[in-house]
């Protein structure tokens, strides 16, 4: 990678992202990584494939 | 899964999908697997009755794991707008994702080169209207990042920092500004309303970028497609790109480079006229433009002010 000084520090949520199989579960809750501003959502489409929800959120000192 | 080969004789990889054959080709509004899916109706790619920015695994990837990624990114719900469109608020989180794509893809140790793009309009090959844009994964380093890894060694130094200091002293073909942002038509366009949104400080990739910076990329993007809309009264066709700096070499080490910048190639050379690429494009790889960038960019900026 190359440099990364402005890279947000992941929350301690982001190792434990909630993940739904079934692709639908609800958006946000405590699982939720942050990004930046953003909060991140994971979930697993029917066939497997990821899908990624984006909130935006406050931004991360 | 897709098949590379490598030209020999043109010294580069070509890519077979043959499974992209089948991908959903200009769908009605009432079957766009990019918007929600709401209750009782169909299910679409994204299984919520709404959201704010969607990505998700291509269902006909030209890249998949574990050979690179090819990822789909929704900028809203709603099925009308464009990215000039889209609320300030909303164009900046956008770039956040861009950031958050290339940082996740860029770590993997099968992709060597993030791209992330936007094609606009079926004069460029678009199949769904929703507005979106996708992310590539290249398991290696295509010919453009390789050509601007070249013009880096050719000019000593960073190219992208080197032409915006030009751009910025000669003026005649720039097109916006900000205090983070320039954008100009390059003075070897290729395209008739080609430009290209650079970050005024190096950055080799939005992962450098800090706050301040995203929202004005965000702004000068928004600003750029707003006056292309209003350049010939329509909405404008073009594929844009992100480039930024390789993400691993195959030793798995920083590949250095890359220069945090958007390039539009919009394939309209007049209202109504498209530019097709031909004998020489094709057959030499020498562009023949019907414009003079100075000219184009006098047009384009008139616009971007009336669209603004």
């Amino acid at each position: 990678m190359p440099g990364n000084a402005a890279e947000p520090a992941p929350s301690e949520g982001s190792k434990t992202a909630a993940r739904d199989r079934n692709g639908q579960g609800g958006e946000g809750g405590a699982g939720d990584e942050r990004y930046g501003q953003l909060r991140v959502a994971r979930h697993a489409k029917d066939d497997g494939r990821a899908l990624i929800l984006y909130r935006q959120g406050e931004e991360q000192p | 899964m897709s098949e590379l080969r490598f030209d020999a004789l043109r010294g580069e990889e070509v890519v077979y999908a043959i499974h992209r054959q089948e991908r959903t080709f200009l769908p009605s509004r009432e079957h766009c697997p990019l918007c929600p899916t709401h209750p009782g109706g169909p299910k679409t790619e994204i299984p919520f009755p709404a959201f704010e920015i969607a990505v998700f695994e291509n269902r006909f990837p030209a890249f998949e794991a574990p050979r690179g990624a090819a990822e789909v990114i929704v900028y809203t719900d709603s099925h009308e707008g464009s990215l000039g469109t889209l609320s300030p608020q909303r164009a900046d989180a956008l770039m956040w994702v861009w950031r958050h794509r290339y940082a996740e893809l860029g770590a993997r140790e099968d992709v060597r080169y993030v791209l992330i793009f936007e094609n606009r309009g079926v004069e460029v090959g678009v199949t769904l209207h929703h507005p979106h844009g996708q992310v590539y994964g290249y398991p290696f380093l295509p010919p453009v990042p390789q050509h601007e890894l070249r013009a880096d060694e050719r000019l000593g130094g960073c190219a992208l920092c080197s032409l915006l200091a030009g751009e910025l002293d000669d003026g005649r073909r720039l097109v916006y500004e900000s205090q983070a942002v320039a954008a100009y038509v390059p003075y070897a366009a290729r395209w008739a309303y080609e430009a290209h949104v650079v970050l005024r400080t190096h950055r080799a990739s939005l992962v450098e970028c800090d706050a301040g910076e995203l929202r004005s990329l965000a702004a000068a993007l928004q600003a750029l497609v707003r006056g292309y809309d209003a350049l010939f009264d329509t909405p404008f066709p073009y594929v844009m790109v992100v480039h930024q700096a390789p993400t691993t070499s195959a030793a798995g080490e920083a590949a250095g480079g890359g220069h945090v910048h958007v390039e539009f190639y919009p394939p309209l050379r007049a209202a109504g006229k498209l530019k097709y690429l031909a004998g020489s494009e094709q057959g030499a790889g020498t562009f023949i433009a019907d414009t003079v960038p100075e000219e184009s960019a006098a047009a384009l900026r008139e616009a971007i002010a009336l669209a603004a």
